[in-house]
């Protein structure tokens, strides 16, 4: 047998060993203590989260002023609808002389 | 509906203290999975914040796979950073013992099964893994003790760390070159030292 295949086997039954001294490790106990004290970590974290911040009064009157300007938005974008299916010429005419106001290009 | 879901449904709907039923049921799986990869003085650290996690991943878990198995991916990742956090912090290996080169100096000069079995110590045995495994990279350690170690299969492991499959694999055969190539140089160490 090679130097190399003896060692191979040799590298082998450690690793078995090693997987069956791993398998056979002591289980470890933790007492009583230990569960409280992941609970009272748990409610901290929540009290925390729950908690009034700095500018909990600020959260509700974003979202009415949010309400409130997209209603304004929407009534806005309708009454321009309105107004120019209602006065299409004029405006079509007032946009056609500002964008053709320029003098025409001499031509060579 | 199960125990478990019934104390997860009752948490959600801000009853924490079911989640001590959740801790209840489930501490010796964690710890089981966690004491198999960090040193015995951590376990109860690193358990302790697998259930912290898992409380403030509780909304994001969907019951797609049992609770025990989500935890287990949780407990999994939870050692893994331990490992990463150790090795920012680099802390120096020390080398063998007289009596850890010893053992492995024994374990691979045996002959026989026979004569491996009488040499066998369990606690020198688990030193010289942890100074092996000390020497790994955080993720060669974490694949090699799930798949070679524990004996759980490519595929577990990989649901497990969350990698692929192949990911898996390419790992577990290459740590396993690193630790047999450590035991190598060190065997031939002590083959140099030795007097003749």
């Amino acid at each position: 047998m090679s130097l190399h295949a003896r060692h191979k086997k040799s590298l082998e039954k450690v690793e078995q060993v090693f997987a069956q001294a791993h398998r056979l490790r002591v289980d470890i106990v933790v007492g009583p203590d230990w569960a409280q004290d992941i609970m009272r970590e748990v409610r901290r974290g929540d009290a925390e989260q729950r908690g009034p911040s700095m500018l909990a009064w600020a959260e509700p009157l974003v979202w009415r002023v949010a309400g409130g300007a997209a209603l304004a938005a929407v009534l806005f974008a309708g009454s321009v609808l309105v107004y120019t299916s209602q006065r299409s010429a004029p405006v079509t005419a007032f946009w056609m002389e500002e964008l053709d106001a320029g003098a025409p290009l001499p031509e060579e | 509906m199960s125990d478990d879901a019934e104390s997860i449904d009752r948490v959600l709907r801000g009853d924490i203290d079911h989640f001590a039923e959740l801790i209840a049921r489930h501490r010796h799986h964690v710890l089981k999975i966690v004491q198999g990869h960090v040193p015995a003085d951590r376990v109860a650290e690193v358990a302790h914040d697998v259930f912290v996690r898992g409380y403030r991943s509780l909304p994001g878990y969907g019951g797609e796979v049992p609770f025990e198995h989500w935890l287990s991916r949780l407990a999994v990742r939870a050692c893994y950073d331990y490992w990463r956090a150790k090795k920012r912090a680099d802390v120096p290996v020390s080398a063998l013992t007289e009596d850890q080169a010893g053992w492995l100096d024994r374990a691979l000069a045996a002959e026989s099964d026979e004569q491996f079995r009488e040499q066998r110590d369990w606690d020198d045995a688990l030193e010289v893994l942890a100074w092996a495994l000390a020497r790994l990279s955080p993720e060669q350690r974490l694949v090699l003790t799930l798949v070679s170690l524990e004996g759980r299969s490519v595929r577990e492991a990989a649901d497990l760390l969350g990698w692929t499959v192949v990911n898996v694999k390419v790992r577990c055969y290459r740590a396993r070159q690193a630790l047999r190539t450590l035991f190598f140089q060190e065997w031939n160490r002590h083959e140099l030292a030795r007097p003749s």
